[in-house]
């Protein structure tokens, strides 16, 4: 189980930081959006999230499908990898709007 | 799955086309763990499409994978079953040589036992390792991993004849207790090695030779 913990997190890694920059970068580019405001666009960030999951799965299936063997030689699908991946994706940005939330209270 | 027992897989009804094209059609093959079984055939006929199927991460318009008797959907998913090395680098560029080896449960002294010069790329990243060298360690690392099956797609590609030579010790090593499938355009290699021999003939049916050389030539493959 802890091996398997280990390579789903050596699979995120491969590609997460990308995922969270581009979204951050999104919230960034529509003004820095806080309180209520940051309500609004959080339903639009999270379906260009799903856009970025959506290219992210292409690219890596066309371009780097050879690599799926490695993780598969340790019993692990694609599947199970893209969805431990992407729910890992969404938690952290959440946490990060969180903090951002939370931050814009403070000061 | 226990390793010291005696282990069948059994692959039949696979069917696999492309676009209305057949690749693979009327396959019977089986492995048995403490033998070597051959996989032969001109380039384009599937054999990598055939050792995906097996292996279950390809999937066709009907397979079936036994073990023991038992249909087994996903091979792959099912731990200490069965391993495949495929033909092109699989391991992540980003990880060291040692910490692919942990994850894979494969000792890193056991690897250098027998390539001695790896010694020295323990942390080294793979992507800074040469074409040969990340050859030879990802298929160290499917013969070693320790399962009941292993498929090894073209094992000698990349690898000096002294590595060959090496890498066929290795491979007869791991015999008594794994049943192997192995295919490489090195036929001699591949016809010294196996127990027994499966020639893959247009289009995509599987030959069991009896007479290894003969059936070759009387084939057209050499």
């Amino acid at each position: 189980m802890k091996t398997k913990l280990h390579l789903l997190a050596i699979f995120y890694r491969s590609f997460g930081l990308y995922l969270w920059v581009v979204a951050i970068g999104a919230w960034y580019l529509l003004g820095r959006p806080t309180g209520r405001d940051l309500g609004v666009v959080i339903p639009a960030l999270v379906l260009f999230k799903f856009f970025l999951q959506a290219i992210t799965v292409r690219i890596l299936r066309s371009r780097y499908a050879h690599v799926f063997f490695f993780y598969a030689n340790a019993s692990l699908s694609q599947r199970s990898l893209f969805a431990a991946a992407f729910t890992a994706d969404l938690v952290f940005f959440f946490l990060s709007m969180g903090t951002i939330q939370l931050a814009s209270e403070w000061m | 799955m226990d390793v010291a027992t005696h282990h069948t897989l059994e692959a039949d009804s696979i069917w696999l086309a492309y676009q209305e094209q057949k690749i693979l059609q009327n396959i019977y093959i089986k492995l048995e763990t403490g033998h070597i079984t051959g996989l032969l055939g001109r380039n384009g006929t599937g054999k990598s499409c055939l050792m995906r199927m097996i292996f279950g991460t390809l999937r066709g318009e009907s397979q079936s994978v036994r073990v023991n008797g038992d249909y087994i959907s996903h091979p792959y998913l099912q731990a200490g079953l069965i391993s495949y090395l495929p033909q092109h680098n699989f391991l992540p560029k980003q990880l060291r040589v040692k910490e692919v080896c942990q994850l894979y449960h494969v000792d890193f002294e056991a690897v250098c036992e027998h390539f001695e010069a790896l010694q020295q790329y323990r942390n080294t990243r793979i992507g800074d390792l040469s074409t040969g060298n990340v050859r030879l360690i990802g298929t160290l690392l499917v013969v070693l991993l320790p399962v009941s099956f292993t498929l090894l797609d073209e094992p000698f590609a990349a690898l000096s004849p002294l590595a060959v030579e090496q890498m066929r010790k290795v491979i007869l090593g791991q015999k008594p207790h794994k049943g192997i499938l192995i295919s490489d355009h090195s036929y001699e290699d591949v016809v010294a090695m196996a127990d027994e021999t499966y020639l893959l003939v247009p289009v995509g049916r599987s030959i069991r030779l009896k007479n290894v050389h003969s059936e070759l030539a009387e084939f057209g493959y050499i």
